[in-house]
């Protein structure tokens, strides 16, 4: 049902008879640095801008259904990419499909815009050669893909492959190509799909993030799998990829700060290769973790309290330095089922000018209503504002009884 | 019916509290707007949804520049600096944002990050909930498909921004982190402080012979045509269904809700087969 919450926004309030609660044991997916960092450069830029006012609000919440467990995303891929010279195209360039209905798109790459027209493009499939828009259901350019939202580089040529094109082996030749090419493909029906995950969706910098390549259709194996990773400053690395017993393959990185930049993303990129009847099937995947530095922790303890009836839980932090830290939790109550049942979700954050500060978050009395002890904060995300990189995460942060 | 039930609640909490300055705002989609008045939704839209309003000059159409990542100045920080001026300007205490595309990703990160910037929380009191029409807001595979390019490229590429930022965010990847991470709504996270309504597109109709081709201007769907291809069988070209709805609560399917037509990306922000009285009757 559609329902309206209540949004409180307060100053950081005196706390009145306060009582010491100590941070529960983390778990095993929870993020917990081990010491603190020297921020990056790259961070001390970003701090110019934070503003010191602390701000401290929370609202309702009646859903049962949360779940603070990371769950790192799992990529699954039915094309791949391969960049092509004009000598290649000129040649014809082979590929596999598994499934007929093949998205064959080529962009110019590099800046040089040579647009391509489909009644010259060749595809040899099956022993007869036709050209794209003979063997395509649809052929779309540049400026219909631009018009549907989709960002192609200028010169971009996109075809569908009619049924009758079937799959295997093919070759693609484009004889007025000129310059280099991205060929892409896509496989909308295929069943051969390569999957990609991090172990975790957040690593922290100079610590180690794995990623796995698998291929679990009971049919097909992976056969070879390399990959990068890339950093939001366009430093990239080589992963090297080795196959586990289950027919999997895995890589580790560990990642440096320094190529860090606030919120954007690092990516890794798996490129695979496996057979299909004796022919080769590329398959590429990526997926995205965040990398944050260790600038601050929890210190472990939290002071708890009521203040006119609003319940304040106050987190130690320790820091390595200065910064506009954001504390979040989800408050549990007890409900007159004697179950937990979640209440509100508060958010704060402010300047921590020291080695030391403490961040209040504050649930409004009216939140509180039909719930009582024993209370639960969870979902207990700590946060430099500088980066907005996720610093400290405990799915089960503290449990109190007042 | 959960909608109905619900607006039928909040009408009568405002009908037994002060009189409220009702106002609604558009939000565009990806892309840096100077005019999203006349080139993104087109005044037919506007003009009729605003026909709701008590004042009908109580609208704003946010004109930003969402090519960039929805957190940048130049994203959430342009609409915040709108939505504040149009809340203050105005004295709106009851505010109705209409979202298109990315722009439910932008107006879910204000929503998300009150702490972030100062003028968020007023921002969210003063909304009332948010009509996200074809929100993306678990990213695109179209994204990922024009993205992945740049691995090939050369570094620079990737760091000049071959693409924009906006294409590089809603990279289902990428979306799936800042969901988990940066955003509140979807599955197994808090709820939004607000209502965020899901409009959701089911296909495409780009026959040349059916007139429904021809709403929202038929060039337009043409490529919609072959970018279904990369998505999943339900999906309006360009978002699919799954994504519409990963944030927030689901209004309607196309289908229910604009006489059983079904609204492609681009007619899902143009008066296409009544959408503009269904938003104008939700003021």
């Amino acid at each position: 049902m559609k329902t309206s919450f209540s949004l409180f926004a307060c100053f950081v309030a005196s706390i009145a008879s306060a009582q010491t609660a100590t941070l529960l044991a983390p778990s095993a997916n929870d993020q917990v640095p081990a010491k603190l960092v020297a921020p990056s450069k790259a961070r001390d830029m970003a701090m110019q801008k934070l503003d010191h006012t602390p701000v401290s609000v929370a609202h309702a919440i009646n859903d049962a259904t949360l779940d603070a467990t990371p769950k790192p995303y799992l990529a699954q891929s039915r094309e791949f990419w391969r960049e092509v010279a004009e000598s290649e195209l000129h040649a014809g360039v082979k590929f596999t499909t598994t499934a007929a209905g093949a998205l064959v798109r080529l962009s110019p790459v590099g800046g040089k815009v040579a647009a391509l027209d489909p009644n010259s493009i060749q595809l040899r499939a099956g022993g007869r050669t036709l050209s794209a828009t003979a063997a395509s259901a649809t052929v779309a350019d540049a400026h219909a893909l631009r018009a549907a939202g989709m960002a192609v580089p200028e010169g971009t040529l996109a075809f569908r492959l009619a049924a009758a094109s079937g799959k295997g082996e093919m070759v693609i030749a484009a004889p007025q190509a000129q310059g280099r090419y991205l060929l892409h493909v896509f496989e909308p029906t295929s069943t051969l799909i390569v999957g990609l995950n991090a172990d975790r969706d957040t690593v922290l910098a100079n610590a180690p993030i794995t990623f796995r390549a698998t291929l679990a259709d009971g049919v097909h194996a992976l056969r070879l799998v390399s990959g990068i990773v890339m950093a939001p400053d366009g430093y990239s690395a080589n992963l090297a990829f080795t196959r586990n017993a289950d027919g999997s393959f895995s890589a580790t990185f560990t990642p440096d700060a320094a190529h860090s930049t606030g919120l954007q993303l690092w990516e890794a990129h798996a490129i695979t290769t496996s057979d299909d009847h004796g022919l080769p099937v590329q398959r590429d995947a990526k997926t995205a973790f965040a990398v944050s530095e260790a600038t601050a922790h929890f210190a472990g303890t939290a002071q708890v309290s009521k203040d006119a009836g609003a319940l304040h839980v106050a987190l130690d932090i320790a820091a390595s330095n200065a910064s506009r830290y954001q504390v979040s939790g989800v408050l549990y109550g007890t409900g007159s089922d004697g179950a937990l049942h979640a209440i509100a979700l508060a958010q704060s954050a402010a300047w921590v000018g020291g080695s030391t500060g403490s961040i209040d978050l504050a649930y409004a009395a009216t939140s509180l209503k039909d719930m009582h002890a024993p209370f639960e904060l969870r979902d207990l995300r700590l946060v430099d504002q500088a980066s907005m990189g996720l610093i400290e995460r405990r799915s089960h942060g503290l449990a109190f009884s007042n | 019916m959960f909608r109905m039930l619900a607006r039928l609640i909040l009408l009568l909490a405002f009908s037994s509290a002060m009189a409220k300055t009702t106002g609604v705002a558009f939000v565009h989609g990806t892309g840096q707007q100077t005019d999203a008045y006349d080139n993104y939704w087109q005044p037919a839209m506007v003009n009729s949804v605003v026909q709701g309003l008590s004042n009908p000059a109580n609208y704003v159409v946010i004109n930003c520049d969402f090519s960039q990542y929805m957190w940048a100045s130049g994203a959430a920080g342009c609409l915040a600096t709108q939505l504040t001026s149009f809340i203050t300007n105005n004295h709106i205490d009851d505010m109705l944002v209409i979202t298109h595309s990315d722009g439910g990703n932008v107006m879910r990160w204000i929503l998300s990050n009150p702490t972030y910037d100062s003028r968020y929380p007023a921002i969210i009191a003063a909304t009332r909930w948010v009509d996200a029409i074809a929100p993306s807001s678990a990213g695109t595979p179209l994204a990922d498909a024009v993205m992945q390019g740049n691995v090939f490229e050369s570094s620079l590429g990737w760091l000049l921004g071959y693409q924009n930022d906006a294409v590089r965010q809603q990279q289902t990847s990428w979306m799936a982190y800042y969901n988990a991470n940066n955003l509140l709504g979807t599955s197994g996270r808090p709820a939004l402080p607000k209502g965020f309504w899901d409009i959701v597109g089911t296909d495409v109709t780009y026959a040349p012979w059916n007139s429904d081709a021809y709403c929202g201007g038929y060039t337009l769907n043409v490529g919609l045509e072959i970018t279904k291809a990369w998505l999943a069988s339900c999906a309006d070209g360009f978002i699919e269904c799954t994504s519409a709805s990963a944030a927030g609560s689901q209004w309607f399917y196309d289908y229910n809700g604009v006489g059983g037509k079904t609204l492609s990306h681009n007619q899902s922000r143009r008066a296409c087969f009544g959408l503009d009285v269904v938003l104008r009757n939700d003021l």
